[in-house]
This record gives structure tokens, sequence and C-alpha cells, in this order.
């Protein structure tokens, strides 16, 4: 696929290259962690150890630890345990939830569950630099709200949550509080020791480890239905036999993102900035979202002139053939181009909600690399746009 | 050594554009994959609810174009044009219909959508040349001094009909890399290179009636039904023969369904939309020699249009017919053919041929 090609990989919000200690892990340990014999107690070690590298990642301990196959399946555990505990464990009359207009679909799309008609949903609004309205929230949250979810960073803008500052309104009005942190974790810190919060998701793909594990922080004391019921794996929790190398994976990555963090924050900020300071000089037109708010320190999101969709597209499609890997949207929208719900939100018009292009920074990356980036996308675009519109 | 040249390629998902893909990569070109999403969303879970439908551009069919642009080794990507189609192709062809003509989509749509996306999208992404998985050649004519489209090895395959309202500048940057090809050829190449597309049937007639059945399709628009009325069925003389369900379901030269009694079969001749009534009549009278042609394009320079010799084409499959074009006022012509012809239909699209050359389109009156 022009594979001779080299490809700059600015798509780190939709997933990462692994750690090298990572991709090592040749499958050593394949027994199934359930099994009386040596080999499956050295599966369980693994799978031990490394919730205790994910706990300590996050300031939990291990038993709050659920390992899942992927942040949206700890998201839905998350919403619809929450909510199937309550209807039909705990005997709720009413259920009312209340998300923010920018989550992830993983946690929106909960609210076409057919299961949950009777459940009333609120939608909290987001300002326009796409951080979820503190009063206005604060405000909705009334009884009978049961959950709160909100994410600690919004993976196509960047943009930071006042994730403190609501778990302390939850925690006041005795509401259960959710946080996706799945885009936030190893690019800013923070810690369940420090702030007040029930759920919590982590996956391990978003920070340099493998597809395939994800975890749900679980509170001591909060009780929250399974997703999937069989055996009695995590703690009767999440059935199924334990993806081992990925949940492996998990650990040492977040092993070495807890060691290593104030190094990748740093060099997150140098990319950041040595992109902005040659967009700003080579393509000044280029407007940057939500620069009004705090953002990831590898995440920008880009707002391009464009006579139309096709325009954008054109531009989208040169950059991947001039070697640039970039996003529009959320990845999993970017197929086939729909706005962006995150954009929409905070007030956009169509058009620049579907051209949006989110540049999103790994360890890997040099400054070499976002100076050239600039370079390529100012070449994209004037491809793009300088073909006319005669046809 | 000179950069190789590059080609936006529209794959559908199907075979022949697969294959078209290795051709070119055979021929040295730099290939870039592009797909149309052209259904509408509603039309789009009709498609994923029935058994058996399978259009050209569904997502099911999007996901197979990925998988063959991956196998080949070339970048691929996925555009939305179902609001111009919308707008372009399947407005049309219910005004049309409505208007008791009978519409030609995948003409216009290679006009408006597929080759004008393909051109525009290749003009903004720097690429020389735009290709489809048409079976039809383009070959320079000395006659002409210029490139133009033409009959394809596998004559029996030609779908260059299909090409002739296209505008004439397209023609000099669109490559056609199955024309010297078999169908029996391509389909054996898409084997070999393991694109599991090769065994698919070939997609249907219209593809956004996925079940065949465009009457159905115009009246389940409510604006659209109340224009679908009964009426009768006469004969020329105005002599009334029977009943007819609405003029929709009916087309020139049709002699089956008629539900008439008569000693001679009958034929479909005229559908006349303000007495909303079906004419028909004998087989001796049915054909005719002489009609119209409106909204000419020509592929080479009108002036310099044969008057006499022509082949031209009234329907996709037909064999071309002798003829005589004589160009009138405002882009219009008067063909005279050889010999009497039944099924010269209003809406449906005249093709001119030079022998083997399509030389431009009309649009039958």
């Amino acid at each position: 696929m022009n594979d001779d090609k080299p490809m700059i990989y600015f798509d780190n919000n939709s997933t990462t290259e692994p750690f090298g200690e990572i991709t090592g892990n040749k499958f050593v340990n394949f027994a199934n962690a359930s099994s009386y014999h040596r080999a499956g107690l050295r599966a369980r070690l693994a799978v031990e150890n490394a919730r205790e590298k994910v706990a300590a990642f996050i300031g939990a301990r291990p038993a709050e630890i659920v390992f899942t196959s992927c942040g949206s399946e700890a998201n839905n555990m998350a919403v619809a345990g929450v909510i199937n505990h309550y209807k039909y464990s705990a005997g709720a009359y009413k259920l009312t939830v209340i998300l923010s207009a920018v989550e992830h679909h993983s946690i929106l799309n909960i609210t076409h569950n057919p299961a949950f008609r009777d459940v009333e949903f609120r939608i909290a609004p987001v300002d326009s630099n796409g951080v979820v309205d503190l009063a206005a929230l604060d405000e909705m949250i009334t009884p009978p709200v049961s959950l709160v979810s909100v994410m600690m960073a919004n993976n196509e803008t960047g943009a930071v949550m006042p994730f403190e500052k609501i778990g302390e309104i939850c925690a006041r009005k005795s509401v259960l509080f959710h946080c996706d942190a799945v885009c936030a974790s190893g690019k800013i810190s923070y810690s369940l020791s420090r702030f007040a919060c029930d759920l919590l998701t982590v996956s391990a793909h978003k920070m340099y480890g493998p597809k395939g594990a994800a975890c749900l922080y679980i509170r001591r004391g909060v009780t929250v239905a399974p997703l999937i019921y069989g055996g009695h794996q995590e703690n009767d929790m999440r059935a199924g036999t334990e993806n081992i190398a990925a949940i492996e994976g998990f650990g040492v990555c977040c092993d070495i993102v807890r060691r290593d963090f104030d190094k990748i924050a740093a060099h997150y900020k140098e990319l950041k900035s040595a992109f902005t300071d040659e967009l700003k000089k080579c393509m000044p037109r280029v407007k940057i979202n939500c620069a009004g708010a705090e953002t990831l320190p590898n995440t920008l999101s880009l707002l391009f002139e464009f006579a139309d969709e096709h325009q954008s597209n054109a531009f989208m499609f040169n950059l991947d053939m001039m070697g640039l890997a970039v996003s529009r949207g959320a990845a999993c929208a970017s197929s086939a181009v729909a706005p962006s719900h995150v954009l929409l939100a905070m007030g956009l018009n169509k058009t620049d909600a579907a051209s949006a292009v989110r540049v999103s920074f790994g360890i890997n990356n040099t400054i070499a690399e976002a100076v050239r980036a600039v370079e390529i996308m100012r070449a994209a675009y004037e491809t793009a746009v300088s073909a006319g519109r005669s046809f | 050594m000179a950069d190789p040249k590059k080609v936006l390629i529209g794959l559908s998902g199907g075979v022949d554009s697969a294959t078209a893909v290795h051709f070119l990569q055979d021929a040295g070109y730099e290939v870039v994959g592009l797909t149309l999403k052209m259904l509408p969303d509603a039309i789009e879970r009709v498609c994923a609810a029935g058994e058996g439908f399978r259009v050209c551009c569904s997502k099911e069919a999007v996901m197979e174009a990925r998988i063959c642009a991956a196998k080949l080794g070339i970048p691929h990507y996925v555009i939305n044009c179902a609001d111009d189609f919308s707008d372009k192709i399947i407005a049309y062809f219910i005004a049309d219909y409505l208007a008791a003509k009978t519409p030609n989509p995948c003409v216009f749509c290679n006009k408006f959508i597929k080759f004008r996306y393909l051109m525009q999208y290749a003009a903004m992404m720097g690429i020389d040349f735009a290709a489809t998985g048409h079976y039809a050649d383009i070959k320079f004519s000395d006659k002409y001094g210029r490139k133009l489209i033409c009959v394809p090895a596998d004559a029996e395959r030609d779908q260059s009909y299909m090409l002739c309202m296209l505008p004439a500048d397209y023609i000099d940057k669109i490559i056609l890399p199955l024309g010297p090809y078999r169908k029996s050829e391509t389909r054996a190449c898409a084997e070999k290179l393991g694109l599991t597309v090769a065994n698919k049937p070939d997609s249907q007639e219209i593809c956004f009636i996925p079940d065949g059945d465009y009457a159905g399709f115009i009246a389940a628009d409510e604006t659209s039904r109340s224009q679908i009325r009964p009426g009768n069925i006469v004969n020329t003389e105005n002599k009334i023969l029977g009943r007819h369900n609405g003029l929709i379901n009916y087309t020139i030269g049709q002699r089956k369904g008629l539900n008439i009694a008569h000693k001679e079969p009958l034929y479909v001749v005229r559908l006349d939309r303000d007495k909303n009534e079906v004419v028909v009549t004998e087989a001796a009278t049915a054909s005719k020699t002489e009609f119209f042609a409106s909204g000419l394009n020509w592929h080479i320079d009108p002036a310099a249009a044969p008057t006499a010799e022509c082949l031209v084409k009234i329907r996709y499959k037909h064999k071309a017919a002798q003829a005589v074009v004589t160009q009138l006022a405002g882009g219009r012509a008067k063909i005279n053919l050889a010999r009497a012809e039944r099924g010269i239909t209003p809406g449906q699209i005249l093709a001119i041929y030079d022998g083997d050359s399509l030389i431009g389109g009309g649009v039958i009156e």
C-alpha cells in the first residue's frame, strides 16, 4: 500500500503503537488462569500482577479493577451496569442518567438500547470550547438522578473536563459518577486517591498497550450488574476466559507510562508547540478548536477553510497519499464522513463539524515530523483547493 | 525515470473495477481507489433487510472495495454523494416516469455522479487520470483527430452506450482498462488474484431499486402516487380497448401484459400523459423510421459529424442500426433509421456511433 513511503503517524488518539516491551510478549502464559494446575497458576499470577500495575497507575486498589475487552465494553458496563442494578436489584422506580453531549458513542449510544426505554437520559451541554458547562450540569443533577457520566478529556478535541469538580458535586449530591478516562489516561495526571469517582474506564491501546484489554474501575462499595454472565472470572463481574497476553501488556504499559509520565508529557508539549508555531507561520488562517480551554498536551483539533465537503475530503486523502496519518473527528466516523457530534455540540456548523482535522501526537513522534507535517498539510491543502470548481 | 502517472479508479466493490486496478498496475500506473457511497440511507436499509439484494454501492460493497484495495496494495478512500445522487438521479428517474417517459438513470449517473466526482477528485488530488471498470475502450481516432470511446473487445459486454452523455473533455483524462479484455478473462484474472468478488453475480439493472419493482418504488412517495391513475387503453383511432393501472407500468414497444383480447398482437406506441391513455396498435403500424432527439452531446466537433452512415442505439442492449442523423437547431436532431424499429421510447438515450467509435448521444423525444 505504497508502504515504501514513510508515514508520519499523528493519529495516536485513534490508537497507539505498542511499546517494544509489549510486542515481545509471545503468549508464554497461554494457560487458562482459572485452571488448577501450575500452568494455570502462572497465568493467574500474570493477570493479578497486571491488575496491581493498572490499579497503581490510576491510584486504586487491585480489587477495584475489572478487566474488559475494550473501553467500549467498560463504558457499557458502567452505564448499563448501574441502570440494571438499580432497576432490577435495587428496585428503583424511576431512573435518570446524565451524559455529556460530547461523550464517546460507547456512552451516548447506550441510550438506543430498547431495554432502557423507560430510563430518562439527560444530555449535559458543553460550551464553545467543548467543555461541559459545570453550572448547567449542577442544575441538572436533581433527584432521581442516579448516575452522571462525563469523560475526563474529549478524544476529538482534547478538551479537558472539570472532572474533579464534577466528582465533588456528585459526591455531595450522592449521585454515582462515571468518568471515561480512555483518552486522558497517560496524558494528564490524575489519581483516584485524590478525586471522587465511582466508576472509571481506561483502555490499554490508547497508551501504547495492546488492543483487547481495558478495565472498569468500580469503587469498593459500589454495585453494578455485569454485562456478561458465565463463569466466575473477574470476581463474578465479567465472565469469559481472560485475554492474558493483552492484560499483561496492559499492566506493562501502565507501569511504563507511570514511570515516564513527566518525560512523555514534556515530549507531547514540545511536539504540540513546534507544530503549532509552524502552523501559525505557514498556514495562519487555520483555526484551532477549543483554544480557550485546557486541552490534552498531545491533541489538536484544526479547522481549515474549505468551499465544500469535497475539498475537505480531497485534503484528507492528499494527506494520506503524502504520508501524514491524521483523522477527521473520531476514528469510528471516518470511513464515511458524518459531522462530528462533538463539534456540533460546541456550536460549529455542519460543514465545519464534518471537516475538522484531529492531530494527535505520540511518544515516537519527533519535532522534525511536526514541522514536516505542516509542510505536508500546506501542500495537501493547496492541491485540494486550487483544482477549481468547474465540474 | 519520471514518476509513474497516477490514476484514480472508481472502485465499486465488484469484480470489474477490481480487476481494472490490476491491469492499470501492470501498465505501470500508480493507482488510487475511490468508492462513491450513493445510496440514501433509507434505501440502504431496505437492501440490508432483503436477502439477496446486493447493490453496487451498499455498505457491504464499500467494505468489499476496501478489501480489494488492500489486496491490490492501493490506497482507498470513500466519499458520500448520496444527496447529489438523490437530487440528480433518483429525482430525475421519478419525474421522467411520471411524465410518461422511460428514463436511463445509469447514463446520467455516469455523467453527473460517477465520472463527475472521479474527475473532480482526480483534479483535487493531483491525479492525472480517472478510470472505471466499464466495458468500453478509448482509442485515438485519426478521422476525428482525437480520442474517442469505442466498442470494447468483448462486444457483447459493450457498455459504451452508458457513456454517450459524458462531456467530451472528460475523454482525454479517462482510462478504461477493461476495453481490450473479455469478461471471462477479467473473471479468471480476479480469481487468480484471489479477489473474493470473482464469483459475484453482475449487479442488477437499477442500483437504487434492489427488488426491481420500479413502479412500487415510485408509488412509495405520496405525491408521486397521486399522479399514477388508472385510465384507458386505446388504439390509434381512439377506440377504447381496455383499462390500464397507471402509465408508469407501460413502456413503448411493450406487447405483453396488456390484457386485451385482439386478433393480432398489440404494441404500446405512445403514452399520452395529458389524456392518461396508453395507445396501442398492431405490429404493422407499431414501427417507425423517423424520430427526434434533444440535448445532443457530441464527443467530436459537431460540424464534423457525419450526416449519413451513422450507427445508432436506441437502448442499452439494442443492436446498432444504420441511420441518418440530421442536426437541428437548439441541440436537437432528426434521426431516420434505414429500417423501421419498434420501441423508440421517449426518455431513453440515443447513442450515435461512427463504426465502432462513440461520437455522441442525446435523449429521445
